[in-house]
Parts: structure tokens; sequence; C-alpha cells
């Protein structure tokens, strides 16, 4: 049975250091601008396209510059912004690889495998990029030093063993935890009528 | 009785490469006119959550957490967008969301660890939306045209109207769903010159005419063959009518579809576009609208959502539709109903 502490906030889980994410998300725009750079190098682009402009003032309707001056642009928040999206990714990654079939049956995942070949696609950056190793060392040494080598989730545990692979295993969900709490609570009351003997 | 579950889904955008930061937070960092190049206007989408709902896909036909009656999901729809631009890379990285290959031994995920359905029992339908057409232009980035979805999606989709097999069958219901592509062709389809006048779509009259005789034909081929009720769906990218879509991404010529729709005799359009979960009958509507919100757009402010259809027959068998809108929770990490 798992503790209702136990249910543990998303927030508690890893954020990578701000300089890594700072890093990550400028080699994602660098890489991605590259590609869209020579793909439009290399297409035949639609000439007519020239008479049909858009007009610049018409750029933005009002709602969107609504968003952008409503947005919070200071560097700390910004850097704060990149680090939970880098580790929220890494969350759901992990989440999903806890329902696998091969995870259920006790399959064990190669931390250096799967967190770099997994996060290259979630971050938008070549798999093999630095960064992604540095990644999986903040990770693993998150891991290590702040969780003894467990973490529990809401409804999953990742653990890594001694030869440094992710053993992911799934628990009782909130709601299973609940309805067991339920449960619980019912029998305690029907134990104390029946010790009080009122019916 | 069991009824007949359809999860709709729309505007996914997937991309060869998902961008960490949308135009949205370029602008509000300051950088506006980096925002601005006509090329990084296009929104992409959020991987984690496209695996996620691969995830829920795959493992849901035993009715895992959203059948939590036991009934498997009869069918997937994805109502348009399914990639961020209609160029070939873009939409080469949703076919791998459609069609895999499949990792060893993640059934959710490519070799390369992109999200797929490939390995998921429950029939994929889908159809193009304005992104998936969106081809290369000089000047603005993009317009509207492109084709390659057509032939990166032959195996499912075959425009300009698509007859989704199979038709669902349970309790003395069949359900059969078509598919419409009423995006422009051409840029000068559009109306007014508004910023994102491309997202408009046009009710085609050459296409509409072929929606209205495959309807016909499946509903006069049913009442040959069975005694079931017979409920007719279309599926199409743009919602007529909407309550919630601006001007500039509006439905040209909408009238005609609704006209059309009452016509037949539809049950219901099945639409994506506008981000916004919604259910609506406007008046003169003899059908509801089923609006998807984004299932995984990066920029959500709405959030991530999708629904589900259940489709059934009263004592008096007439057709019931019950709605569940499903919507992300990051903390559990799946799609949770609302």
């Amino acid at each position: 049975m798992i503790d209702i502490d136990d249910l543990i906030e998303k927030k508690l889980f890893f954020r990578p250091s701000a300089t890594l994410a700072q890093a990550i998300v400028g080699l994602n725009q660098t890489f991605v601008s590259q590609f869209l750079q020579s793909d439009w190098d290399n297409e035949e682009l639609d000439l007519e396209e020239d008479e049909d402009v858009d007009d610049p003032s018409a750029a933005f309707d009002s709602s969107l510059m609504v968003q952008a001056t409503t947005a919070a642009t200071g560097r700390d928040r910004v850097e704060d912004e990149y680090q939970r999206v880098i580790g929220d990714r890494l969350y759901h990654f992990l989440a999903s690889m806890t329902e696998s079939p091969y995870a259920r049956e006790g399959g064990r995942f190669p931390l250096w495998e799967v967190i770099p070949g997994g996060m290259s696609t979630m971050l938008g950056v070549p798999r093999e990029s630095d960064l992604l190793h540095t990644l999986t060392e903040e990770f693993r040494n998150w891991l290590l030093r702040e969780h003894r080598g467990t973490y529990k989730g809401p409804w999953w545990v990742v653990s890594l063993d001694d030869d440094d692979a992710l053993v992911l295993k799934e628990i009782a969900s909130k709601q299973d935890y609940l309805e067991a709490l339920a449960k619980k609570r019912g029998a305690f009351a029907a134990a104390a009528r029946e010790t009080s003997g009122v019916g | 009785m069991p009824p007949v579950r359809i999860l709709h889904a729309s505007d996914l955008h997937i991309a060869v490469k998902a961008k960490l930061t949308s135009v949205f937070d370029q602008i509000s960092a300051g950088m506006y006119f980096h925002a601005l190049r006509p090329r990084a206007l296009a929104s992409t989408y959020d991987p984690a959550i496209l695996l996620r709902l691969a995830d829920l896909i795959y493992h849901d036909y035993n009715g895992r957490y959203i059948n939590q009656a036991a009934h498997r999901l009869d069918a997937v729809l994805l109502t348009g967008d399914l990639a961020t631009t209609g160029k070939h890379h873009d939409l080469e990285a949703a076919v791998k969301f459609i069609d895999g290959p499949v990792h060893p031994y993640l059934p959710t995920q490519t070799p390369d660890y992109v999200p797929t359905l490939a390995s998921s029992r429950t029939p994929v339908w889908l159809l193009p939306g304005n992104h998936d057409r969106l081809r290369s232009a000089k000047l603005t980035g993009y317009s509207p045209g492109g084709k390659i979805f057509d032939t990166l999606f032959a195996s499912h989709w075959s425009s300009p109207i698509t007859e989704y097999d199979p038709i669902l069958n349970l309790s003395g219901l069949s359900v059969a769903v078509i598919g419409a592509d009423f995006n422009l062709e051409h840029k000068r389809q559009r109306e007014g010159r508004w910023w994102n006048k491309y997202a408009q779509g046009r009710v085609h009259q050459s296409v509409l005419d072929e929606l209205e005789l495959a309807t016909q034909r499946i509903q006069a081929k049913h009442a040959a063959s069975s005694q079931d009720e017979l409920a007719i769906i279309w599926a199409i990218h743009f919602p007529p009518k909407s309550p919630a879509v601006a001007t500039s991404m509006k439905l040209i010529d909408d009238e005609h579809l609704v006209e059309a729709g009452n016509r037949c005799g539809i049950s219901a359009i099945l639409a994506g576009h506008t981000h916004e979960p919604v259910r609506y009958q406007t008046p003169g509507m003899k059908f509801e609208v089923f609006c998807a919100g984004t299932a995984t757009q990066d920029f959500a402010p709405r959030g991530h959502y999708f629904h589900i259809l259940s489709l059934s027959l009263d004592a008096g068998r007439n057709l019931e539709i019950d709605w569940e809108n499903y919507r992300f929770d990051a903390t559990n990490s799946r799609f949770m109903l609302v």
C-alpha cells in the first residue's frame, strides 16, 4: 500500500541544470533553423506568391499581441520554462516505457541507450549530441543522489540497477489507492461497530 | 448493449523535428522579427504528449484506461493537421506515426523513438487539414494546394472523399464514416487578406457532390442488405458554422455543407481546426458537430484534448451520441476524463 504522501507531485521530478537546458534549447533552435534553411535552399518555390504577400500591418491579431505582452519575459522565468519542458518530456517518456509489455515482463532499459535515443526525438536534437549524454548523466546523478536510485511517481517507479539499466514498474494508481483507502476505512468502521456492539 | 466507440482526435501538428520554443515564446522573449520569419510561423507538436496518446490507443484495446465499461474502441479518427506542413519531411514524420516501423520492444515507438500507432489493433482513419496541404512559397512562406499528403497517405486516404472501412456494426446499429477534403486547392480561393488567411477552407461543389453521392450509395446498399439502423457521420477538418472560429480560418460556403448534411440525414460532423473541443448545433442544422481540440500541438493554451463518441440506440431505436472529453494531465502523464 502506498501512502498518500507518496503520490509525488511532478514538480519534484528531475529538472536539468539551467545551463544545460539553455544549451539544449539553443541547439534545438539552431538545428531546426538549419534544417528549414537547407530545405528552403533545395526547393522550387511558388513564384506566383509575390502577388499575395501578407500585409505586415495585419501580421498579428490582437489576441496574439495580448499573449505576447502578458507573458513574463524575465530570463530566470524563461530558463525555468526550458528546464520544465525538458523534465516533463523525460517524465512522459519514462511513463510510456513503464507501460510497455517489455517493462511489465521485467525487462531492463540500458540507461545510456534509451535516454539519449528517446530524448533525441523528445527534444528535437541530434542523437549524437554531447548534450544528450550530459542530460543522461545529470538524470543519473539526480536519481542516485536525491532518490538513492529509486524515484516513485504517481503510478510508477523507476530504479537504476548496478548495470546502469532502468527498471520501470507500475504501482497502484491514485484511483486504485483512493479506492483501497475507502475499502480500508470501511473495514475499520465495520470492525469498530463489531467491537462496540453497535449495529 | 455495447455502443460503437470512436476516438476522435485532431490537429496533431507532427513535424520532422519538434521545436522547443513556439512562435509565441519567441515573441514573448522579444524576438519579434525572428518569429515573423515566414518559415518559423508554423507551430509544431509535443512529442511526449503524442507518445502518451499512442500509448493510450495501443493499450486501450482491452479497455484499460478510457473504456471503464470494457468496451473497446472501434476506430480512431484523426480529422486533419496531422503534420505541421505539407512538406515531405513533416508528412513523412506523420506517416511514421501512423504506419511505423515499430521498435523491437516498445510497441508505441519506432526504432528511432518516434511515437507510432502501427501496433494498434484499432483501425485508424484520417484526412488532410490545411496544414497538411501547405507547400513552400516565396515570400509568405507557405501557400495552400500541396498534394504530397495524397501520395504518402495513399493507403489511408483517397482524395477528395474516403469511405472508411469497416462500417462499424454493433447491437443493431451500423455506423458509416466518410471523410471529405475541403481544403483550399489554390491560394486564390481564399477570401480577404488577413494574416493566417490560408487557414480557410472552402466547400467545393464538386467535392460536396461526391460526398452526397457516396452517402446515398452507402444508404441504398445498407437498406438492401441490413435491418440495422444506419448512422452516417461526415469527417471534415473545418467545422461548419463554428461558434469558435476566426474569420481568417472559416469554412467558406459552409451553408452548402449544412444543407447537404440535412438533405442526406447525417447524424453528425466530426471536425477539428479550431483547437477548441466543442459540441454544437446551430439553427437550421439537423445534426450535431463535434469539434476536437488539439491533441498534441505544443502551444495549447486551452489544453490537449481528444474525445470519444459512443453511439447507441435507445429503447425506441433512436440514435444516442454520448460525448466524453479527455484532457492531458501532466502530473499523471495520462489523458484523463474531464
